[in-house]
């Protein structure tokens, strides 16, 4: 009986890199389409608004949102919190692809 | 990871026994030998097992009635992805689990993509599976029955699919899979009942091929 271990080892490993950069691509896809940045809530004068704030490139940008009780903020909050754990996997993805081609080298 | 992957495992089960999905597929690859453990009493373990799970639709008519799966996945955490080229359907659940689902090709085959109507998902069609479909048995484990194939039908599957593997570094592992389990399909007298009566199913093109791959592994049945 026959199964080199070496090869068997090879084999799984690139398959994994190859699953693990699918993943990537899809988080990626994922994380475009969601908002970034954290939410501010102004006071002018005796109104509230929500402003989303974010960076882009050097800028900082305050996106208006709308009037505090206008705004599904609990919705956005969502939306902002998966937007961040689809960063925090693709930093855990990232760290493995990284491990798995120094492995394959 | 073992554990947060066997959970997520656990977690893909109950969203198809919920939607009353899972009598309609059949575990198959590297994890349904995570639940072979429960079929030999020679204490088999199993060996190498990826993340990512396959199940086989054995009916794509049924449910008769869509069920809200796409939606019932996304609810218990998985992301849907869509194949740009084949849009062969795919769930990931975090880092831990890639899901997919396959199926057998019908007739002479052309079409290598299914549509699961009552799912909404498309699968890919895979001849080399169609044998499975025939041994299958089941399992029971944390209060679900998962439908598998019969150890002596995976490894038949894996010897047969073995020349035409792609990628070729997977034909290693599936060797290795096979000698790890014939070892206690060899070792009882049920499994090797069940071998025999796979083998007497093959075709005369299946049984050269079994035989060449066989031999070029030094894989001996008796």
């Amino acid at each position: 009986m026959k199964a080199n271990s070496d090869s068997v080892v090879y084999g799984v490993l690139q398959d994994e890199l190859d699953r693990n950069r699918r993943m990537q691509a899809r988080y990626r896809q994922e994380i475009d389409q969601l908002p970034k940045g954290s939410l501010f809530l102004r006071k002018i004068k005796q109104h509230q608004y929500y402003y989303l704030n974010y960076r882009e490139q050097d800028k900082v940008i305050a996106k208006y949102l709308g009037k505090r009780d206008d705004v599904q903020i609990e919705d956005i909050k969502k939306l902002i919190a998966e937007r961040r754990r689809y960063e925090d996997l693709l930093k855990k993805l990232s760290r493995e692809e990284k491990m798995l081609m120094k492995a394959l080298r | 990871m073992n554990k947060e992957q066997e959970q997520a495992f656990w977690d893909t089960i109950k969203v198809l026994h919920e939607l009353d999905v899972l009598p309609h597929v059949m575990l198959i690859g590297s994890w349904a030998e995570y639940l072979y453990p429960l079929l030999f009493e020679s204490g088999f373990e199993p060996n190498i097992r990826t993340r990512d799970i396959d199940f086989f639709y054995r009916n794509l008519k049924l449910p008769n009635k869509p069920v809200r799966f796409v939606e019932a996945m996304k609810k218990n955490g998985f992301l849907y992805d869509v194949d740009s080229i084949s849009e062969v359907a795919k769930f990931y659940k975090e880092d831990l689990l890639e899901i997919e689902f396959l199926t057998k090709v019908f007739g002479s085959g052309a079409r290598s993509v299914y549509l699961i109507a009552g799912l909404g998902i498309k699968a890919e069609g895979l001849r080399i599976i169609n044998i499975l479909d025939d041994f299958a048995t089941e399992v029971t484990q944390n209060g679900y029955t998962v439908i598998v194939p019969l150890p002596s039908a995976y490894v038949v599957q894996k010897l047969l699919a073995n020349p035409t593997r792609v990628p070729a570094s997977k034909r290693e592992k599936d060797i290795a899979s096979v000698v790890n389990l014939l070892d206690h399909i060899k070792a009882s007298e049920k499994h090797r009942q069940d071998l025999n009566r796979v083998l007497s199913s093959l075709t005369v093109k299946q049984r050269k091929v079994l035989d060449e791959v066989t031999k070029t592994n030094r894989i001996d049945f008796e």
